[in-house]
């Protein structure tokens, strides 16, 4: 109480300023299986591969939004996942956890803001399909 | 004159973008999804389906609502009765009105793609 009785006229204007000055939700969710854009996806599924574990990735997309007219970049869960897969060197994601957020920079002006998606799994590499040909060279 | 100031006016009230991708396959949270992948999973294609999320924003102080994929997934995969969505396109969207003093903002995730049930 006393520090409140002390600090309150700076911490309640700067509290008021924070809340004016900034903005921000996020959404979060989880799937789980995200395989990149390939052809005949559902072959993967038709047929068992089997897969190594390359380790934890992460990847994340932003659209920006200067003064409520300029939009730029690409908020996309595709775009946040192939950022995730080029940075592992991985062809899926397993038990994915996917979040979306927007902040807002002087939001009562709309100055800025961004909307991002984020998402987080496990990358893996898959191999040729179980009991498949060798490739010819 | 008039298609002028009905263009700024719409200029000054609804602002919005939206940004498209593709993804080749989506499915659920589950127990154990890399047995996706080791196993074989023969499936019918139940036809084409769609979900959409999104999150609100009131007077950029009052949020509501999850624009999250997976809450996007779940709808189209709950109205179509599948367990997965092949060849889908995602897309995130940023809407406002009145977007100089911030009234009212939304943002959504929407999903299509072609929902399939495993055997």
């Amino acid at each position: 109480m006393r520090y409140l009785t002390h600090y309150g006229p700076v911490l309640l204007p700067c509290a008021a300023l924070g809340t004016l000055a900034v903005s921000a939700c996020v959404s979060t969710g989880t799937l789980g299986l995200a395989y990149g854009s390939g052809e005949d996806p559902g072959r993967i599924l038709r047929e068992p591969h089997a897969y190594h574990e390359l380790g934890p990735a992460e990847g994340r997309s932003c659209r920006y939004f200067l003064l409520a007219i300029i939009p730029f970049g690409n908020s996309t869960f595709s775009a946040a996942l192939t950022n995730a897969l080029k940075a592992s060197g991985g062809d899926a994601l397993l038990n994915v956890s996917t979040s979306s957020s927007l902040y807002g920079v002087a939001p009562i002006y709309n100055v800025f803001s961004l909307t991002c998606t984020t998402v987080r799994g496990t990358a893996i590499a898959i191999e040729k399909a179980v009991g498949a040909p060798p490739r010819s060279r | 004159m008039l298609r002028s100031s009905a263009a700024l006016l719409g200029l000054l009230s609804l602002s919005g973008c939206v940004s498209t991708g593709s993804v080749g396959i989506l499915t659920k949270s589950g127990a154990n999804p890399g047995e996706l992948i080791t196993g074989a999973h023969p499936y019918e294609e139940l036809g084409p389906t769609g979900g959409r999320a999104c999150r609100f924003f009131a007077l950029s102080l009052i949020p509501w609502g999850d624009s999250a994929l997976s809450t996007a997934v779940d709808e189209a995969l709950t109205e179509s009765g599948g367990d997965a969505l092949l060849d889908s396109i995602v897309s995130s969207s940023l809407f406002g009105f009145i977007p100089y003093y911030n009234v009212f903002a939304f943002t959504c995730t929407s999903v299509r793609g072609m929902a399939i049930r495993f055997e």
